[in-house]
C-alpha cells in the first residue's frame, strides 16, 4: 500500500519538522513541509498530497487565503484540509466548531499530540 | 298661664272704667241723696209751716172741721204720709194718715216735737220700714199783730203798745216719706249702672280693636323675628301705618336688610377664604393642637382617596406612610416653637395603601395670646417629580454603566490582544514541545521508568500551560458579541450534550426542569454556551465521585414589568467554603490548580454574563451543594 502524502503548511518550521518526523516515523505517511504561505499552492500542486494540514496565521499569506486557492485548484479541490492554529484571533472570530467561515474544514487547536493528528488523518482520509 | 296682651288690656280698661264709674256714681248719687233729702225737708218745712200758719185760727177756735180740711189738703201733697195737729199737751186736734202705720212715736220723740221752737226735723223708720221725716213746726198765735187791723180801735183806746205778743198754741207735724225719693235715686243708680255697663262694653270693644291695632303689628314683628331667627333674612314686615308702629316696622325692615347685607358680606368673606382652600391644588389639612384632623380640602380627598368624614376627627398619623409623622417628639416641639416646618419630603399613604411622596409643610396658627389654635398642614404631591428624578437617576446609572462597560470593553480590547498574542506565542512552542515529547516517547525505549515519567510530566505541564493560554484566548475573544435571539433552553441543551462524556465519566445524573415557554433572549450563542460549559465543568469537578446536576429554567416578571428568564444550576457537591466564596470570580483564582484548573473559568463566565447585561449569583444551598443562578432580561 502506497504511503499517504501529507502536506504541512506552517511558518513554524520546527513544529512542522517535528510533525513530519513523528508522522513519517509511523511508516505510513510521506510528509512534506512548506513554511511559506505564498509557496503553498505551488508546493501542493507539485506534491499532490492526500491531506493538507494548514496553519491559519502566517506572515506572508494566511491559511484562509491558501485554502481559498486550493479549493479552486482543479487537481487539489478534493484534497481534505485540516486547519491547525495556535490562536483564535479577534479577526478570526468566525472560527467556530472547527470550521472557518466559508471553509468547511475541520479544525485542530495547537498544541496537538501525535495521537490526535493520527486520529484526524484517519477520520479525514478513510 | 299666658294671657295675651289684648286680653290684659281689655281687663285693665274694664277695671279702670268700673272703678271710675263706681267712684263717680258714688259721688254723684251721694250728692243726689243729699239734695233729695234737702228737697224733701224743705218741702216738708214749707208744708208744715203753711199748715201751722193756716191752722192758727182753727186751733184758737178749736174748729176741728176747719183743721181737718187743712190737713186733708196737706196730705194730698206728694210724699206726705201723715199730718197731725196737736195742742201743747200732745192731744191730737186733727190728723190724717196716722192709721197707715207710719205714725208711731216714742215719748221722747213726741216731747221733742212738742218742745219745738221754730221747727224740728226728726228722722225715723216706720214699722213698715219706710224712712220718714217727721217735721214739727209750732203753731204760733200772734194775736195783736195778726189782728191789728181788726182791733185797731182797741189799740187806740187803750193806748196798747203795738208790741207783738206771740204764743205757742200747738204743733203741726207732717210725715214726709222718702220712699219716692229713694225710688228716684234707685232709678238714677240703675241708669248709671246701665250707662256704665254700656260704656264698659263699648270701651272693651274699642280697647279690643285699639289694642289690636298695636298688637297686630307687634305680632307681625314677632313672626318676623321668628322667621329671621330661622335664618330667612329676606322676610319683610308689612306694617305700613304712619305712626310709631309704622316706624318700628320700617326700623325692623331696615335692620333685617342691614343684617342680611352684613351677613351676606360675612358669608362672602368666608366663602372667599373657603374657596381659596377648596380650590388649592395642594392638599390642605387643618389639625387641632391635639393632633386631630379638623378639616381637609378636596385636593386632600382626591390625593388620599378617603372620604372627608373618614378623616375628620382622626389622628393625623392616619395619612402618613406607616403612621410616621414628620413632626413627632423633638420636631413637633420645634414646629410649635418655630411656628413652621417647611418643604419636608415625606410620604403620605392613600386609603388603598399607595405610597405618595409629598413635599410637606406645617404651620402653627396661634391666637393673640400665643396659644395654638390649629396646625395648617399643606402637602404637594411630588410623585411626578420623584418619577422624573428616578428616571434621571436611572438614566445616569445606565450612562454610568455604559461608560463602565465601554471602559471595560476598552480594557478587554487591550487585555484581549495582549492575551491572544501571548497565547499564540506560547502555544506554538508548546506545540513543538508536545511533538518532541511524543517523538521521544515513541523512540526512547528504556527500562528507566524515570525517563517515561519525566516525559509524562513534560506532557502534563504542556497541557497546563495550554489551558492557561486557552483561558487567555477566551478573554481575548470577548470584546465583540454576535447577538441574536435564541431560546436559552436550546443553548443549555447543547452545552449539556457537549459535556455528556464528562458527566458520564463522573457518574453524574442530569435532571432537567426546563420551562418550554421561554421567551427568546438576545445573546451571543457561543459565549452563553461557553458560560454554561464552564459552569457545568465546575459542577462536574465538584462531583467527581458522582452526584446529580439539576438545571431549571423559568420566566419571572419583575417589578417594572420586564420579563426575565432565570436559570438555576444546582449540584450535590460539597459546596464552596465561605472564605473563598468572595473570590470565585477573580481571574486565576482556583482551588484545583493541581488538577489543571486555570482560575479563569468563572471569571470568563462572569465576563460573558455581564456583557449580556445579565446577572450571575453563586451560593451554597442549605441542603448542600452549590446553586448558580443566571438572570437574563427577556
Amino acid at each position: 500500500m502506497a504511503k499517504r502524502k501529507i502536506l504541512i503548511i506552517d511558518d513554524e518550521e520546527v513544529f512542522a519538522q517535528m510533525v513530519k518526523l513523528n508522522l513519517e516515523d509511523t511508516g505510513q505517511y510521506q510528509v512534506r513541509v512548506e513554511t511559506k504561505g505564498s509557496q503553498a499552492l505551488a508546493t501542493a500542486q507539485e506534491f499532490g498530497p492526500d491531506l493538507i494540514f494548514l496553519d491559519v496565521i502566517m506572515p506572508d499569506v494566511d491559511g484562509g487565503e491558501v485554502a481559498y486557492w486550493i479549493e479552486r485548484d482543479e487537481k487539489l479541490k478534493s484534497v481534505p484540509i485540516v486547519f491547525l492554529t495556535a490562536v483564535v484571533r479577534k479577526q478570526e472570530e468566525t472560527i467556530q466548531d472547527g470550521i472557518i467561515a466559508g471553509h468547511p474544514h475541520p479544525f485542530i487547536a495547537k498544541p496537538v499530540g501525535v495521537k490526535e493528528l493520527l486520529d484526524c488523518i484517519n477520520r479525514c482520509i478513510e | 298661664m299666658r294671657i295675651s296682651l289684648r286680653v290684659k288690656w281689655v281687663i285693665y280698661i274694664a277695671i279702670l272704667i268700673v272703678l271710675s264709674a263706681s267712684a263717680l256714681s258714688f259721688y254723684f248719687i251721694g250728692k243726689l241723696k243729699t239734695s233729695e233729702k234737702a228737697h224733701l225737708v224743705r218741702q216738708g218745712l214749707n208744708l208744715t209751716s203753711n199748715l201751722a200758719y193756716n191752722s192758727e185760727y182753727g186751733v184758737l177756735i178749736a174748729n176741728e172741721e176747719m183743721l181737718s180740711k187743712l190737713i186733708q189738703g196737706v196730705t194730698r201733697e206728694k210724699d206726705v204720709v201723715y199730718c197731725v195737729i196737736q195742742d201743747l199737751q200732745g192731744r191730737i186736734l186733727s190728723s190724717d194718715g196716722v192709721n197707715q202705720g207710719h205714725f208711731v212715736f216714742t215719748e221722747d220723740f213726741n216731747k221733742k216735737a212738742l218742745d219745738v221752737k221754730t221747727s224740728l226735723v226728726q228722722f225715723y223708720y216706720s214699722p213698715k220700714g219706710v224712712g220718714i221725716y217727721d217735721i214739727a213746726v209750732p203753731i204760733i198765735s200772734e194775736t195783736k199783730e195778726s189782728y191789728a187791723d181788726e182791733l185797731e180801735f182797741f189799740a187806740a183806746d187803750q193806748q196798747f203798745p203795738l208790741k207783738t205778743e206771740s204764743s205757742k198754741i200747738g204743733v203741726a207735724r207732717v210725715g214726709i216719706s222718702i220712699a219716692s225719693a229713694n225710688k228716684r235715686i234707685y232709678m238714677v243708680q240703675r241708669t248709671a249702672l246701665i250707662a256704665t255697663s254700656i260704656v264698659i262694653v263699648i270701651a272693651v270693644f274699642i280697647t279690643y280693636f285699639m289694642v289690636g291695632a298695636i298688637v297686630t303689628p307687634i305680632q307681625r314683628l314677632v313672626k318676623g323675628t321668628k322667621t329671621l331667627a330661622m335664618g330667612n333674612l329676606d322676610y319683610r314686615t308689612s306694617i305700613q301705618t304712619n305712626d310709631e308702629i309704622g316706624d318700628l316696622g320700617k326700623a325692623f325692615n331696615k335692620m333685617t336688610k342691614d343684617l342680611k347685607a352684613s351677613r351676606d358680606e360675612l358669608v362672602k368673606a368666608k366663602d372667599y377664604a373657603n374657596n381659596i382652600i377648596e380650590s388649592m391644588l395642594d392638599s390642605v389639612i387643618i389639625v387641632s393642637p391635639e393632633g386631630r384632623i379638623v378639616r381637609v380640602n378636596p385636593a386632600t380627598v382626591d390625593l388620599l382617596g378617603y372620604r372627608e368624614i373618614e378623616l375628620i376627627g382622626k389622628g393625623l398619623a392616619i395619612i402618613f406612610l406607616d403612621g410616621k409623622m414628620p413632626f413627632e417628639g423633638k420636631r413637633l416641639k420645634a414646629l410649635i416653637k418655630e411656628g413652621k416646618l417647611g418643604n419636608y419630603e415625606t410620604y403620605y399613604q392613600a386609603k388603598n395603601g399607595k405610597k405618595i411622596p409629598v413635599l410637606f409643610s406645617g404651620s402653627v396658627m396661634k391666637d393673640i395670646y400665643g396659644s395654638v389654635i390649629c396646625i395648617v398642614c399643606t402637602a404637594r404631591d411630588i410623585t411626578d417629580r420623584k418619577k422624573t428624578e428616578e428616571t434621571l437617576q436611572k438614566a445616569y446609572t445606565e450612562l454610568k454603566e455604559t461608560q463602565d462597560q465601554l471602559i471595560q470593553a476598552e480594557k478587554m480590547e487591550v487585555v484581549g490582544s495582549l492575551a491572544s498574542g501571548v497565547a499564540h506565542e506560547v502555544k506554538n512552542p508548546l506545540s513543538i514541545i508536545l511533538q518532541c515529547v511524543d517523538y521521544l516517547l515513541e523512540k526512547v525505549k528504556t527500562d528507566d521508568k524515570n525517563i517515561a515519567m519525566t516525559l509524562g510530566h513534560i506532557k502534563d505541564s504542556v497541557k497546563r500551560a495550554d489551558n492557561v493560554a486557552k483561558g487567555l484566548l477566551d478573554f481575548s475573544s470577548l470584546s465583540k458579541l454576535n447577538v441574536e435571539e435564541y431560546n436559552l433552553n436550546a443553548i443549555a441543551e447543547r452545552a449539556l450534550f457537549l459535556m455528556k462524556h464528562q458527566f458520564d465519566r463522573h457518574h453524574i445524573a442530569i435532571e432537567r426542569q426546563l420551562d418550554n415557554d421561554l421567551p427568546l433572549v438576545k445573546v451571543d450563542r457561543n459565549r452563553i454556551e461557553q458560560a454554561f460549559i464552564n459552569i457545568f465543568m465546575n459542577a462536574a469537578s465538584a462531583m467527581h465521585a458522582g452526584g446529580k446536576l439539576t438545571i431549571a429554567s423559568y420566566v419571572s416578571k419583575s417589578d417594572n414589568e420586564d420579563k426575565t428568564v432565570i436559570f438555576h444550576i444546582e449540584d450535590t457537591g460539597p459546596g464552596i467554603p465561605e472564605e473563598t466564596l468572595g473570590k470565585i470570580f477573580d481571574p486565576f483564582f482556583t482551588t484545583r490548580r493541581e488538577f489543571g484548573g486555570t482560575g479563569l473559568g468563572l471569571s470568563v463566565v462572569m465576563n460573558i454574563i455581564e456583557r449580556h447585561n445579565a446577572k450571575i449569583s453563586v451560593y451554597n444551598r442549605q441542603e448542600g451543594g452549590v446553586r448558580v443562578s443566571l438572570i437574563f432580561k427577556a
